[in-house]
């Protein structure tokens, strides 16, 4: 893993995780969206070997024409929504709700596309840094604040997600950014069993 | 009543964290060619075998209001 200037290179072959959510957010580039990668497969992409099924992208508010052309792009590079039918995209989106992406006739592995719904979802899509995997590259959250929301969030799992991230990054994490996170997110204890 | 199951609980906890370290130090210090392959391995294997019994299993969205969820 190097770190060339705001960008991290990982030269590995891709799996199929990370073959499906480069051509989903290749896509939401050239429809000119804005998007973030987030949670889970984020910690799998540093190398953390666990199980997910599903990657979460939280995209900018988009209209209802781009929405459209964003639907026909998935369709003819042969995706589906599993849980509802691309046509739905915006509806659906606008509706608070996350719309789900998959290869025609699967429901997994899935990329949950959703509109921005609180202030973190916000600072994902503001503080974003730049992978660079093989050939390709993509936008995932930053580091700090994905250590602080995955503390949050509880679970055993998502708690060790947030160790893995701190020790992979630990010379390279801005501590007083993951400090304001932490506080923000009153994770300060969890934060505190880190160490 | 004491739990008897509690330390080997925190044991098992612990022994999982350190393991995590351990990975994360030998990411940081090898080639990701080399920790990349295995954890293609992993995340390719888990999603052949999810897709496996994926008509199988009921879509989560029919039970989001169930309480076990909650």
């Amino acid at each position: 893993m190097e770190f060339v200037d705001d960008e991290i290179r990982i030269d590995k072959p891709p799996n199929d995780l990370d073959a499906l959510v480069l051509d989903v957010v290749d896509v939401l580039e050239a429809a000119g969206v804005g998007y973030v990668v987030v949670s889970g497969y984020v910690v799998v992409l540093f190398g953390r070997a666990r199980a997910t099924e599903d990657i979460d992208v939280i995209v900018e508010r988009f209209d209802e024409d781009t929405a459209e052309e964003i639907a026909t792009a998935l369709r003819d590079r042969g995706y589906w929504g599993p849980a509802m039918p691309l046509n739905d995209l915006y509806d659906t989106l606008n509706d608070g709700l996350p719309v789900r992406v998959a290869e025609a006739e699967h429901r997994v592995p899935n990329v949950e596309l959703k509109f921005p719904t609180d202030e973190y979802d916000r600072a994902s899509l503001d503080d974003t840094v730049t992978v660079r995997l093989s050939d390709e590259s993509l936008r995932v959250g930053s580091i700090e604040l994905q250590i602080a929301y995955k503390l949050g969030m509880g679970a055993q799992k998502d708690y060790e997600d947030a160790l893995y991230l701190h020790e992979l990054f630990a010379d390279r994490v801005n501590h007083q950014e993951l400090q304001s996170y932490v506080e923000r997110l009153g994770v300060e204890d969890e934060y505190d069993r880190l160490d | 009543m004491t739990d008897s199951t509690e330390p080997n609980y925190e044991r098992n906890r612990e022994h999982r964290r350190e393991q995590i370290r351990e990975w994360a130090a030998y990411v940081r210090e090898h080639p990701d060619d080399e920790w990349g392959r295995q954890v293609n391995r992993v995340v390719d294997a888990q999603l052949q075998s999810a897709r496996h019994f994926e008509d199988e299993r009921p879509d989560i969205d029919e039970f989001e209001d169930s309480p076990l969820f909650d």
